[in-house]
């Protein structure tokens, strides 16, 4: 197995601050299993290994800001439902708050480094 | 059709990651190879079952230990090592260390003697409570201030009476020789092996004093390098 290029080290930790409400806000617009979620969550550039998806679905069931259910699927295995509690909903809401604030700061603090050069 | 997870890529992956979590609690580790074989099963029935598309889906999953480490650190696991010491003031330990010196200055003060122990004792009860000393620092604070210190005190109080309990007894001889010969009191040796003693604990208590000190003010990195 090659060993994946190694993204910088910022990115990584971007990527770990906003991933657990990145799910939160998916969830919110509507259930989904394990795969579809990693899925959506790996086409938007946000998990570089998805195996790291469960362990923090079962953080955030644990925190009771998701919930879950085993159904069957049409063709083939279960599938295990994951969902947004209403405590979910409310940390993603200050999640939301603090982000516009946090993302307006960055941006302005960003644009006046390239000016100033 | 051979299941997903008898393929012999998928077992591998999945004995690792069971290998690889060995350190979680039972029901967290079941539930991370639950999970993860539910998605190596779903993925390859989105594939044409190929080795090679077997092979995509575990690579895009990423190492096992690499879940099972984020496993760790979310679901208890492992102890949580415990949080280095603040980078900030060490007033308990500042406080610590004046007490034990400060019995010990008591005690030779003689007037202040009545509160020495009180000062040792509570510089002994802050030396154990401290998070910054490792429990050889805090052995060695007992050692030389909770043990020596009274020691110490110990022979200063009594060395009086040793000597003071020299009884002597002494004439004239018939043939106008005096003579004098006295038992008990202190042995010759006594005030050179105190003075040993005495300069011994005073070498002991500055090099601990001096060793606690910078053990409590140093850096994360410096008392891991010192801790080897």
């Amino acid at each position: 197995m090659t060993e994946p290029v190694r993204e910088s080290s910022a990115l990584t930790q971007l990527r770990r601050g906003v991933l657990e409400h990145c799910v939160l806000a998916l969830l919110e617009s509507g259930e989904r299993y394990g795969y579809d979620l990693v899925g959506e969550l790996s086409a938007a550039g946000l998990v570089a290994s998805e195996g790291t998806i469960y362990p923090l679905l079962s953080r955030l069931r644990k925190g009771g800001l998701v919930a879950t259910t085993w159904r069957d699927s049409p063709d083939g295995p279960q599938r295990r439902y994951y969902s947004a509690t209403p405590e979910g909903s409310a940390a993603l809401a200050d999640f939301r708050a603090s982000w516009q604030a946090f993302r307006s700061s960055v941006d302005t603090i960003l644009a006046t480094e390239r000016n100033r050069s | 059709m051979m299941s997903t997870l008898q393929h012999p890529l998928v077992l591998d992956y999945l004995t690792r990651l069971e290998a690889a979590a060995v350190g979680l609690p039972p029901d967290a580790r079941a539930e991370l190879v639950t999970d993860l074989g539910a998605h190596i099963e779903e993925a390859a029935s989105h594939t044409d079952g190929s080795d090679d598309s077997i092979r995509a889906v575990l690579d895009r999953l990423g190492p096992p230990e690499e879940a099972a480490r984020e496993a760790g650190a979310t679901a208890g696991g492992p102890a949580p090592t415990a949080l280095p010491p603040a980078p900030g003031a060490a007033t308990l330990e500042m406080w610590a260390l004046a007490l034990l010196v400060g019995s010990v200055v008591m005690c030779v003060s003689i007037v202040l003697i009545p509160l020495a122990p009180l000062a040792l004792i509570t510089g002994l009860v802050l030396l154990f409570i401290s998070q910054r000393w490792s429990l050889r620092d805090k052995l060695l604070g007992l050692a030389a201030y909770g043990i020596g210190g009274p020691l110490a005190l110990v022979a200063l109080l009594s060395a009086p009476f040793a000597v003071s309990s020299e009884s002597c007894s002494g004439g004239v001889r018939p043939d106008g020789t005096t003579w004098e010969s006295c038992s008990g009191g202190a042995p010759d040796w006594l005030p050179w092996g105190a003075g040993a003693l005495g300069v011994g604990l005073v070498v002991l208590w500055v090099w601990t004093l001096v060793h606690l000190y910078r053990r409590a003010t140093a850096s994360v990195a410096e008392s891991v390098e010192t801790a080897r």
